[in-house]
């Protein structure tokens, strides 16, 4: 009896405690509840004195398939600005002026502005967002010439939301020459924790001659999504990690081609004897970097195997079932890829002394005990190496025409 | 978990997997003495023999040691779950609530003995595997080759010094010196345990190369959670898998829980074989200590710390006590050799 009692106490008590836990947990949050923040742009204030963090959110009703006819459509995101001196500070506040709580899990895009990137250590200043437990590794990284804001509001014509056009096309950096290999927070944080320079996407506003000649194309005004483009890098020195240069999209290439990132791309020369036009599609390339050390002196082979085809060539009365002519082509295309690869190393090396390209790995593979004494001052002995390229071209098709007359 | 940034720190170089490998076969040696130790006494944990081997009091003080790291490495794993959880599942939930709910359903399966333990382990070892291999292998798709390299570039005395900071990471190997007792064959332990600590052996390994390989050693020193921040890199062309935590989060909770309920599970039965009491009530009584010794470091490094403490207390308590035991044994002649007159070990 006693016993029937108890134990009748106890499953009703069990009961009790069990009911609690049923009632729902802390973290639940509704879908409805959550302000879906895809990108951000990290800015200057106009003093200079603390940082301007604009955030992009999705407005659910606007996005979507469907009739894209109906005018009443809301605009499918908005954009808040908001000033503060740390990434912290300005997702609190923007906690406090939304009705609903940020959330970061679909971050596309972090752009940082040229400003931002020269007067801030980003090490310091992403250390926020690289401590939060919901910004994915894979968002984005573009550094901005200009305010970084102004990108986020320009609406795209393809895409819902200015964050996914952007991402889009950084993302998509196969076949394409100009930009580097697209940069994601993860990679970012890799290299500085290594206090390695690298080469990030840059996002500009192209020149106003080019805008007007598309508005007099269209007819109509040009197309909004076309006043940015990517192209070129924008190089982030390792140690403080801030913007040292940015590299235009002939650098870049050279960039890519040495680093193995550029099975894409193409290369554009010009004849010697004709001056005409000829251009080579990159369909694979092969890259090694050859460390080399005698004494205190560092210095590098670089050699680089291409295979591709003629895309493009403007000289008449040639013909490429010619083996001869052939070999003349892959001469001219030589000569531009080693020119290219001279005018990114020069920059890099000479003029803004950030190993981008990681040769200093190279080093520590090859002579792991030298390299412990030497990785102090690398960048200066970088500064001194000696590089010296071995390219071959080799022409394995010329696509569907090959002879002109 | 953390075995790559504990690791990492010591060793400053990308030869983590060696660190690993060479810790493996280390431990593979001292599970091997554990398990021929226990095979000497047929029937008898290790709270049984011990008495035997060194005398009473020896014995009791050497089963209490024994009760209370598992206790504390109980009370470790509970902590570490719900850190875990705490970052990246349930931001708000209490982290007591957490704990409380997990010894809650490790005591289901602990109260249910060792057969249902067995069951249960076996049910869930093919999932974890699975999952966590195939998680490892969908990361490689940004694996550099360079970023393992030089190997080798410090020589290869840090390896070896910095192989005891894995230690944590094998702890568990130990219960072997218990469930011997309750093997159906156990002239087979010696292999139980050679394959089952290879097998842990083989999945570090593996996650130690691709974590390197993907995150670097420098940013892998730095992160609070490495594996979890690889999973969270992973991602396929147009958002076809992506936020990978989820799964990844299921099977680590569940091979936190398997180590949880096994340590448990030996504080426990210690416990009732010194009493000689019902394993049921020890069971229960060992909750509230668990929760008190999980919620007793500050914060997130002194959980760290107290892991690595336990992983050294746990080399000696796993490693060598039984190295010691049976060398008393082979001079006292007590077990097999008692019988055998000498015996072959």
């Amino acid at each position: 009896m006693k016993c029937k009692v108890l134990s009748l106490l106890l499953t009703g008590f069990l009961l009790v405690f069990i009911s609690f836990g049923l009632c729902g947990c802390w973290d639940r949050i509704e879908i409805e509840d959550m302000l879906i923040i895809v990108g951000m742009a990290i800015d200057c204030s106009d003093d200079g004195n603390s940082l301007v963090i604009t955030y992009q959110h999705v407005i659910p009703e606007g996005v979507g398939g469907g009739e894209r006819t109906t005018p009443a459509r809301k605009s499918p995101y908005a954009n808040t600005s908001l000033e503060g001196t740390s990434f912290t500070e300005t997702s609190e506040i923007l906690h406090s002026i939304k009705s609903r709580r940020p959330n970061y899990e679909h971050l596309m895009v972090i752009i940082l502005s040229d400003d931002v990137a020269r007067n801030y250590d980003l090490y310091q200043l992403l250390n926020g967002i690289l401590r939060h437990s919901e910004v994915p590794r894979n968002a984005t990284i573009l550094v901005s010439e200009g305010k970084a804001r102004y990108f986020l509001d320009v609406e795209p014509n393809i895409e819902d939301i200015p964050s996914s056009n952007i991402m889009k096309i950084s993302r998509d950096t196969k076949r394409k020459s100009g930009m580097p290999f697209v940069v994601k927070l993860g990679d970012l944080s890799e290299k500085m924790a290594a206090g390695k320079s690298i080469a990030v996407q840059r996002i500009a506003t192209r020149d106003s001659i080019q805008l007007a000649i598309d508005a007099t194309a269209t007819g109509t005004g040009y197309v909004k999504e076309d006043v940015y483009e990517v192209r070129g890098a924008a190089v982030i020195r390792g140690n403080p990690c801030i913007l040292a240069g940015w590299l235009d999209e002939k650098e870049t290439d050279g960039i890519n081609w040495i680093m193995e990132k550029g099975d894409s791309g193409v290369v554009q020369g010009r004849h010697e004897d004709t001056g005409e036009i000829v251009v080579f599609r990159i369909r694979s390339a092969k890259t090694k970097i050859k460390p080399y050390m005698s004494g205190g002196d560092v210095s590098f082979i670089i050699e680089c195997e291409m295979e591709g085809s003629i895309t493009e060539d403007w000289s008449i009365g040639v013909s490429s079932f010619d083996e001869e002519y052939i070999e003349k082509v892959e001469m001219v295309v030589k000569k531009e890829v080693e020119k290219t690869m001279h005018r990114a190393i020069n920059k890099i090396q000479k003029e803004l002394n950030t190993d981008v390209v990681d040769f200093g790995k190279k080093v520590q593979i090859k002579y792991p005990s030298a390299w412990e004494k030497i990785k102090g001052d690398w960048e200066s002995i970088f500064r001194d190496a000696d590089i010296d390229l071995k390219v071959e071209i080799n022409i394995r098709e010329f696509e569907r025409k090959g002879m002109t007359k | 978990m953390t075995l790559e940034r504990d690791v990492g720190q010591k060793l400053n170089t990308p030869d983590i997997w060696l660190s690993v490998l060479i810790a493996g076969a280390i431990f593979i040696f001292f599970g091997t003495i554990s398990a021929r130790l226990s095979r000497m006494f047929p029937g008898e944990t290790i709270f049984q023999y011990s008495k035997t081997i060194t005398g009473k009091f020896f014995g009791l003080l050497l089963s209490m040691a024994i009760i209370i790291f598992y206790t504390f490495i109980s009370g470790y794993e509970v902590r570490i779950l719900s850190e875990l959880v705490h970052t990246y599942l349930l931001l708000r939930t209490p982290k007591e609530v957490v704990i409380i709910i997990f010894i809650c359903v490790g005591t289901y399966l602990v109260v249910g003995g060792i057969n249902l333990i067995a069951r249960t382990f076996q049910l869930y070892l093919p999932v974890i595997l699975i999952i966590l291999l195939s998680i490892l292998f969908m990361g490689m798709i940004e694996f550099e080759l360079e970023n393992l390299m030089p190997v080798l570039g410090k020589g290869i005395l840090p390896v070896i010094e910095s192989a005891k900071a894995t230690s944590l990471s094998f702890i568990g190997f130990g219960v072997i010196a218990v469930i011997t007792a309750f093997m159906k064959n156990p002239g087979k332990a010696v292999n139980a345990v050679v394959a089952g600590i290879a097998i842990p052996i083989v999945v570090y390994v593996i996650s130690a190369i691709i974590i390197v390989g993907v995150l670097t050693i420098d940013e892998v020193k730095t992160l609070t959670w490495p594996l979890a921040s690889f999973v969270n890199a992973i991602e396929y062309p147009g958002g076809f898998v992506e936020n990978f935590q989820v799964f990844f989060l299921i099977v680590w909770i569940l091979a936190i829980y398997t180590t949880f309920v096994g340590t448990h599970y030996i504080a426990s039965i210690g416990l009732s074989q010194v009493f000689n009491k019902d394993f049921g009530i020890f069971v229960y009584a060992l909750n509230p200590l668990i929760y008190i010794i999980a919620l007793f470091p500050g914060n997130i490094m002194e959980t760290f710390s107290m892991g690595s403490r336990l992983g050294y207390i746990g080399l000696a308590i796993e490693g060598l006590v039984p190295v010691v035991l049976l060398i008393i044994a082979r001079i006292r002649k007590k077990g097999w050799y008692k019988r055998k007159e000498g015996g072959t070990g």
